[in-house]
Parts: structure tokens; C-alpha cells; sequence
């Protein structure tokens, strides 16, 4: 089982709001969205998973951005109602990161009528360990995200799942250039042997979470592959023509020459993938969202292609 | 001195974002504090009026450096009118801090007694590219390096003196030698060179996405160098200020950060309010 984690960014709900719509994600693959807004788009994917009954996580007290706040400000009544509607459907994993104010939320929760072998729980401070093992006690949740370190797995050892960052990330775009190719994770593989239910990881954006971009002075596309080996690597698509912020739809052009070249020479096929040949074939540039959208979606449709058993011999 | 970089960040647009909607900001505090005697009583117009005068006396800064440069050539000499400041325009690998164009465009580096020289000669080849008048603006314990290192160019040299006037000890002159076409079309947004384009042409190019910046830069290499200047002056210029008359009512402190801050009529009004509020203990 796969567990990609994304925050609430505008791009990557659209990612997941497409794998949805158009069936390109099985039952194997449950998304986690830290939200970091209160958002249309937030209601407009919960809502999607729900109309395809299909399982998505949603994180109730986000560590990265201003959800928390936003939301206790906020004046539209009707975002809250829908809000808390989608939540009690069977599709939405009601989640929570382990953190200073736990006891708090979880008696929240709790007192809410939620159960706690429903909850999807993310532990990633051992600080908060001894507080995890009071709140559940003998009660499991029904997944709880560790990290690989041997202080969480000693500790939990039931319904657990891997939680790693296996994106390697570089200062500036324009050094993703020098890398070409390189390991990317075997958790797919190795997961049940290390006894984890499943795993969990950044995708291709990373763990590390900023308030504000910049335009950058390359375009780079991510794009996650499998080795013969079965283990995956990702490879970069970087632009040439890097020395200012101007003309990326020109970058985006370049990046995607070197993309569908190497293309041409494997035997890959995603949805994603053929978005990105649309656009070559098209000379269009949907913008630098679009291609982060695109990449996480590959990656996602890739992962559930594997369960799907589409790589064996 | 290292306790004075808070004065940097102060007049900033984000503080001030801060400061008019929430009406309070840590750092503005701390300022208060330390820069102001017996600021029970005084209101908030009062308080940045203070410590601007402490710039004024003590620290020279860059900001206060920009916004005397800006009072007294935009506001002074010329008017919010006939005249746009530009500011932080990247040009090659250099950002300008301060652009004027009426008539024509003059590009002013700021080197005050904080800064060194060292990436002076690099901004001022750079600033060459996009405009034809380039002007240094530094103290006078830093004239006699300037006027060392740039007697015989065609750069300006001005003086902010110990009164705060502004002395001009070398006048800049048109050099258009040194222009180039694509430093200068960096400059401009797609709407500006698509419009100036057009406005020479009569069409534009017709290509896919990818390639449509690089025809757009080719066709502009194509105009004499001297009317493609002429084209994006014209074009810069029209990123003046909105809300002229709001505007107006600012301090003159505050108007250098003001005029590059986007605000919007209702921000000019919670402005206005932020300044009249008394200082709450």
C-alpha cells in the first residue's frame, strides 16, 4: 500500500483531484493531504474522492501553514458545513500529526464520536511518543506513519507504515542538470518484509514545506521511473537556458525536448506522461503548477500501476 | 551598529502591511522603544517621524538614502505627472535601486557610507545596458574614491551632504553606446513588449509557446537601437502610481515605501488610521 503525503498546494490537490476523476488510482493508494488553506479546491477533491468512493487521509490540525488560523477566522458558514460534511463520509481518513497540542485534538476528536481505530496517525517527533502511547493504549489507530529510525519502530509495532522523504532535494532548480539519474526508493518492495502495512513518502516535492515560491531560473520535470531491478529511480529534465527568470514557457520547451527523447527509448506509459506529449506535440505551456501537477500525478499513477501487478515477469 | 538593522527592516512594505492591519508589529515596538523618548503620549505619525529623524542624525541608511533621492527629484524637481520611479528592476546580474524617467531615464546606484564599492564598477556596466544615463549617489566622505574611479566617464556623481541636500558634483551624460537589446527587453513584461510590438510592426509573431519569447526578442533586435530605447522608456513609464490623490496625504517619511507598496485605496485608508492612533503602552 502507498500512501502519498501532499500539502494542501493548489497543484497537488489538482493531482489527486485528476488521478480520481479519471480511475488512475486503485484501492492500494491512499493520499494524505496536509491542507494549508481553506480552500475551494480542498472541498471540490474531498468531494471527488467521495463520489468515486475512493479513500483519501485529511490531516485536522496541519503543522505547515496557516489552516488552523484561516479556519477559525473564516466567515463562509457554507465552506464549514461542506467541510465538516465531506469529513464524516466513509471515504475521508480523519488524520493527525502527532504534536505539542495532541491531547487537546484528540479528546477533540474523540469526544466528536470518532473512534480511534478509524484515525490515521503521523508520528514523526519522538518527543511525542510517550504522549501517542497514553492517547491509544491498546487501541490501534488504523494506520500510524513512522519513520524508518529504530526508537519509533521498537515502540510501535502494530498497523504500521514507513514515512521517508526519498526526494533528495537541491538548492536551485539549475542543479537538478548535473544529476542526470539517481536512486529514487525500494520501499514498494520492501515495505511488507520490514513489516509495515505500507508506506509514505513526499513524492517528488519533498518534505521541507515554504510559505512562498520565486520564479526560478530553470524549469525542471521530475519524473519517477522503474529500474530493471524494480526499484525506482527518478531522472531529472532540466532546461538549458538558465541565467534569468525570463521565458519559461521557452525552459519548459527544452526540458520537455529532453523528456520526450528519453521517452521514445523506454517502455513507460502514464496519463501524465501523455499530458506532458500533448503539450510537446502542441508547443503549449500550461505553467510551472502544471508541471509539478503532471510529475506528482505520474508518480502516483506509476506506484498504483505497480500494485496493479503491471511489472511482473 | 549591528543593533541598527532593525531601522533597515522597518521601512519595509511588509511591515507596514502588518502594521495597518493588525496595528501592532514587534519589531515597530522595539524601534519605538529604543529610538523614542517619552513616547507615551504620541501618536503613530509622530513616533515614525522620530525615528526617521534618528536615521537623519545617526544611521544614513540605504532607505533613507532612497527616499531623500525620491522626495527630492520626483516630488521636488518634477511630478508624480510626468514622472515614474522604478525600484529593485533586475538588469543583468545587478538590481537598480532607483529608476526616474520623465523626459528621459536616469539610473541612480546608491552607495551609502554603510556600503563598499567593491560591486560598484560591475552595477554601473550593467545599469549601461538598459539605460543611457547612469548616476552614483554616495556620501561626501565617499567623493574623492568616486571621483577617483569615475572623473573622466560619463557617469554622475551625486552628493548627499551633511544638510541633506543633494549636490550634483558630476552631471551624467547620455551614453548610448553601451545599450543592449536583450538586457533591455528583460526589462519588460510580456504585455509591454508584446504592445510595443505591435504598436511598430503592426502584428506579432505567430509560433507555438515555446518559442515565442526568443521571436519576440528577435523582432525587437530588428528596431534601431535608438527608437527600441525610446519604445521601452515609454513602456516603463507607464508603471506609474495609481490613487495619485491618496497618495498625496502620505508622510513624507514613509513615501519612498509607499509609492513601490501596490496599496490600494482601502490600504491608504487603514494607512491613514494606523498613523492618527496614539502609542499604547
Amino acid at each position: 500500500m502507498y500512501l502519498p503525503y501532499l500539502r494542501g498546494r493548489q497543484y497537488e490537490l489538482l493531482a489527486l483531484r485528476e488521478l480520481a476523476e479519471n480511475n488512475l488510482i486503485n484501492n492500494k493508494i491512499l493520499p494524505i493531504i496536509e491542507p494549508i488553506k481553506p480552500s475551494a479546491t480542498l472541498l471540490k477533491t474531498m468531494g471527488m474522492f467521495i463520489n468515486k468512493e475512493k479513500d483519501l487521509a485529511v490531516i485536522l490540525h496541519p503543522q505547515v501553514g496557516n489552516f488552523n488560523k484561516d479556519i477559525s477566522i473564516l466567515k463562509k458558514e457554507g465552506w464549514k458545513m461542506n467541510f465538516s460534511e465531506a469529513l464524516k463520509s466513509k471515504n475521508i481518513v480523519i488524520s493527525h500529526i502527532m504534536n505539542e497540542n495532541s491531547n487537546n485534538e484528540l479528546n477533540e476528536l474523540f469526544s466528536n464520536g470518532v473512534e480511534e481505530n478509524e484515525l490515521l496517525v503521523i508520528n514523526k517527533n519522538k518527543d511525542y511518543l510517550s504522549n501517542y502511547l497514553e492517547s491509544f493504549g491498546n487501541k490501534n489507530p488504523l494506520y500510524t506513519l513512522i519513520p524508518e529510525e529504530s526508537a519509533f519502530k521498537r515502540k510501535i509495532k502494530v498497523k504500521r507504515v514507513l514515512l521517508e522523504d526519498r526526494f533528495e532535494k537541491e538548492a536551485r532548480n539549475a542543479d537538478y542538470k548535473d544529476i542526470n539519474s539517481r536512486a529514487f526508493s525500494e520501499d514498494h518492495i520492501y515495505f511488507e518484509e520490514d513489516g509495515f502495512m505500507g508506506y509514505s513518502d513526499y513524492s517528488i516535492v519533498g518534505e521541507e514545506y515554504s510559505e512562498s515560491g520565486f520564479a526560478p531560473y530553470a524549469v525542471a520535470i521530475h519524473i519517477v521511473y522503474f529500474d530493471t531491478d524494480k526499484s525506482l529511480r527518478i531522472k531529472h529534465f532540466v532546461s538549458n537556458s538558465n541565467k534569468d527568470i525570463n521565458d519559461p514557457a521557452g525552459k519548459f520547451g527544452e526540458a520537455l525536448q529532453k523528456l520526450a527523447e528519453w521517452k521514445e527509448t523506454r517502455n513507460i506509459n502514464t496519463y501524465s506522461l501523455e499530458k506532458f506529449m500533448e503539450h510537446y506535440r502542441n508547443g503549449t505551456y500550461p505553467g510551472l503548477g502544471t508541471v509539478k501537477k503532471l510529475a506528482i500525478m505520474h508518480h502516483i499513477e506509476l506506484i498504483s500501476q505497480y500494485f496493479d501487478g503491471k511489472f511482473d515477469l | 551598529m549591528s543593533n541598527h538593522l532593525l531601522l533597515n527592516r522597518l521601512f519595509t512594505r511588509n511591515i507596514f502591511v502588518d502594521l495597518i492591519n493588525e496595528n501592532n508589529n514587534s519589531l515597530f515596538e522595539t524601534c519605538v522603544e529604543r529610538y523614542v523618548e517619552n513616547h507615551a503620549s504620541m501618536n503613530n505619525k509622530s513616533l515614525i517621524s522620530e525615528i526617521y529623524n534618528y536615521l537623519k542624525k545617526e544611521y544614513r541608511n540605504e532607505y533613507y538614502f532612497k527616499n531623500t533621492l525620491f522626495n527630492k527629484l520626483l516630488l521636488g524637481r518634477h511630478s508624480l505627472n510626468t514622472t515614474t520611479a522604478l525600484t529593485e528592476i533586475p538588469i543583468n546580474k545587478s538590481k537598480v535601486d532607483f529608476v526616474l524617467i520623465n523626459g528621459k531615464a536616469t539610473a541612480y546606484e546608491i552607495k551609502t557610507d554603510l556600503d563598499t564599492f567593491d560591486r560598484l564598477n560591475n552595477q554601473i556596466e550593467d545599469y549601461y545596458k538598459a539605460f543611457n544615463n547612469v548616476c552614483l549617489v554616495t556620501s561626501e566622505s565617499n567623493y574623492p574614491k568616486a571621483k577617483r574611479m569615475f572623473k573622466d566617464t560619463k557617469l554622475g556623481i551625486c552628493i548627499l551632504t551633511s544638510r541633506n541636500t543633494i549636490s550634483t558634483r558630476q552631471e551624467p551624460q547620455e551614453d548610448n553606446s553601451r545599450l543592449e537589446y536583450d538586457v533591455m527587453f528583460k526589462m519588460l513584461r510580456k504585455h509591454e513588449f508584446e504592445d510595443l510590438l505591435f504598436a511598430h510592426f503592426g502584428e506579432l509573431p505567430v509560433t507555438n509557446q515555446f518559442n515565442y519569447y526568443t521571436e519576440c526578442l528577435e523582432w525587437f533586435t530588428k528596431i534601431d537601437i535608438a527608437t527600441a530605447y525610446e519604445y521601452m522608456i515609454t513602456q516603463l513609464k507607464k508603471r506609474s502610481l495609481t490613487e495619485k490623490d491618496e497618495y498625496e496625504k502620505v508622510p513624507y517619511e514613509l513615501k519612498f515605501m509607499v509609492y513601490f507598496s501596490k496599496f490600494r485605496k482601502s490600504d491608504y485608508c487603514k494607512l491613514n488610521n494606523f498613523l492618527n492612533e496614539e502609542w499604547r503602552e
